[in-house]
């Protein structure tokens, strides 16, 4: 009969923060290319919409406010759009941010958790010793860490711009905008991550991830239109704009639901993968 | 202690049952040969023992524990049977981050086994071929001296000297005291290498037990040609299993399968004209096709 010698290293496996740094590490190093097509695409968005401030008077901008309709500027946030921060709210970080960064978020979820069990990669790193729990919060972290390089780099853009055409906004709105985009789109982000984590199915975390966002916007829109202020109350993206990012910075009771959700969004995705099959 | 103990092991998928109250237990350095057609539960099997997957009934043990506790798994080497989509990663920076993370940077023999796969590790993981793939599936699942190797379709893909290099490597973890289950297709290589044998059909256990043994109650395929009329044939048939006897132009042609003390038959062939003879080792498609027949009866 044979007997196996003990494995010399048996307990040099990788419990928690190591294994979930190892995982997180494995993700950045796989999507460097896409976080860096990415981070362009955001930075170079909002250089585009920067340097268009110099070719706006006030006068003209003030003017053509005033003939649209009261609610189509709430709802764009129009009546500041004569000021460098109303400009960037309306554009970078009140519309084409939130929006793009949300749908960046929500593919980014489910790709690193569905995807990668689909195409074998969670399998893979299952079969070594590190805990379910790792593999999944290593790819949320991974998420976070994503999501805060693209916000980092359109901000950095978007400073070096506004002091190219001369806008006249300073680092720390720019970075409190920055730090109000992050706490917006991270929620997206734990939401995808948490529909794939529990059902192994990308289309289905994309899809409800990306309904429960549109749905978001929507009763923003609406809001105003209709005079129902519930609406307001809860949807996400109006929490986020009607704060005005660039003027206020993050908001500090937004914050904090977006940490305690993504937070609970964890604990309950790690709770369901350990007790699921892989497909 | 079994490295391995099924006890009444089901596992369905919705309304398909893919194992059905499997029982069995794999020893300390066997190699235990898992056969069966497609849909036999072979891979469903694997995957419960990887606790990639949980039994929706009966228990599973592992070196001791159970498969869905991760520390068994510092100690368990698996090539699944499809590599994962791992995008622009060279087959070395494959290798460096499983060693991150089994906490175990243990280059040498990572290079070792890459070497006698003559696996070029500078390759992106995407360019690799099919047997390119499963050599490094092999160096990823035997790079930390595993005690427990599991195996499904390892050698897909491989060319004759990757699949001869594959045997001897199989051959060297038992004797260094490695467990081996492989599931495989490939009949001959299992015929080779295993020491024991597990054969499902549709999700059941049909056979279990030592290879030797469990190919000997297959017995071994017999042909005579002998000189003489067919009614001389009948103590000849009386010593074989499902005998058919032909005759014309003046020979007589026994074919079954012979099971027992080969004198006997030797001593009532003496007393034949005999003009060929041919006895042979049954295959292990001839085992198996005697399962799954008598399965289906």
């Amino acid at each position: 009969m044979h007997t196996a010698a003990p494995s010399p290293d048996a307990a040099a496996s990788r419990p928690g923060v190591s294994a979930v740094v190892a995982v997180a590490r494995g993700q950045l190093e796989r999507r460097r290319r896409a976080l860096a097509a990415w981070s362009l695409a955001l930075a170079a968005l909002s250089v585009l919409y920067t340097s268009f401030w110099p070719a706006f008077d006030d006068n003209a901008l003030d003017a053509m406010i005033e003939n649209l309709p009261s609610e189509m500027v709430e709802v764009f946030g129009y009546n500041s759009i004569g000021t460098p921060a109303g400009w960037l709210t309306t554009t970078v970080f009140g519309l084409i941010g939130p929006l793009l960064l949300s749908a960046f978020a929500i593919a980014l979820g489910a790709g690193s958790v569905a995807g990668d069990e689909k195409e074998g990669v969670l399998a893979f790193e299952l079969a070594q010793p590190i805990p379910r729990h790792a593999c999944a919060i290593g790819r949320l972290v991974a998420g976070v860490a994503q999501v805060g390089v693209v916000i980092a780099i359109t901000v950095i853009a978007t400073m070096a711009a506004a002091r190219i055409v001369g806008m006249d906004i300073g680092s720390r709105q720019l970075l409190g905008a920055g730090v109000a985009l992050f706490t917006f789109v991270v929620p997206w982000l734990a939401l995808s991550w948490l529909i794939a984590i529990a059902s192994g199915r990308r289309g289905e975390s994309i899809g409800v991830a990306t309904g429960v966002a549109v749905l978001s916007y929507a009763l923003h829109v609406l809001e105003p239109v209709t005079g129902y202020s519930w609406m307001g109350r809860v949807s996400p993206f109006h929490w986020y704009v009607e704060n005005e990012p660039v003027i206020d910075g993050v908001d500090r009771g937004m914050a904090i639901a977006a940490t305690g959700g993504t937070a609970l969004a964890a604990i309950v995705g790690c709770w369901l993968f350990a007790r699921r099959d892989l497909k | 202690m079994p490295v391995i103990e099924l006890h009444n092991v089901i596992k369905d998928f919705g309304s398909l049952r893919a194992l059905d109250r499997v029982t069995a237990a794999v020893q300390p350095g066997d190699i235990v040969g898992l056969i069966g057609p497609n849909g036999s539960g072979k891979t469903t099997l694997l995957r419960l023992l990887s606790g990639l997957t949980h039994p929706t009934a009966g228990t599973i043990r592992v070196l001791g524990s159970t498969p869905a506790d991760w520390r068994v798994r510092q100690r368990i080497g698996i090539v699944a049977a499809d590599f994962p989509a791992l995008g622009r990663q060279t087959a070395a920076e494959t290798i460096r981050y499983v060693a991150r993370l089994r906490a175990r940077p243990d280059w040498g023999r990572a290079a070792d086994l890459a070497g006698t796969l003559d696996l070029d590790l500078d390759r992106r993981v995407a360019h690799l071929s099919t047997g390119n793939h499963q050599k490094l599936g092999i160096v990823l699942a035997l790079m930390h001296e595993p005690e427990l190797i599991l195996l499904d379709e390892p050698t897909t893909g491989l060319d004759p000297v990757a699949q001869r290099t594959f045997r001897q490597l199989i051959f060297a973890e038992q004797r260094r005291g490695a467990t081996i289950v492989l599931s495989s297709h490939v009949l001959s290589s299992v015929r080779t290498l295993a020491t024991h044998l597990l054969a499902l059909n549709t999700g059941r256990v049909v056979a279990a037990g030592p290879v030797d043994s469990t190919m000997d109650a297959t017995g071994r395929s017999v042909h005579v040609r002998f000189s003489g009329l067919e009614n001389e044939a009948a103590e000849l048939t009386e010593l074989l299993v499902d005998a058919i006897v032909r005759s014309g132009e003046g020979f007589v042609d026994v074919h079954g399968a012979f099971r027992g003390d080969p004198n006997g038959l030797i001593d009532v062939l003496s007393g034949l004209d005999v003009v060929d003879f041919v006895m042979q080792e049954a295959k292990l498609e001839d085992l198996l096709m005697g399962l799954y027949e008598a399965e289906a009866r």
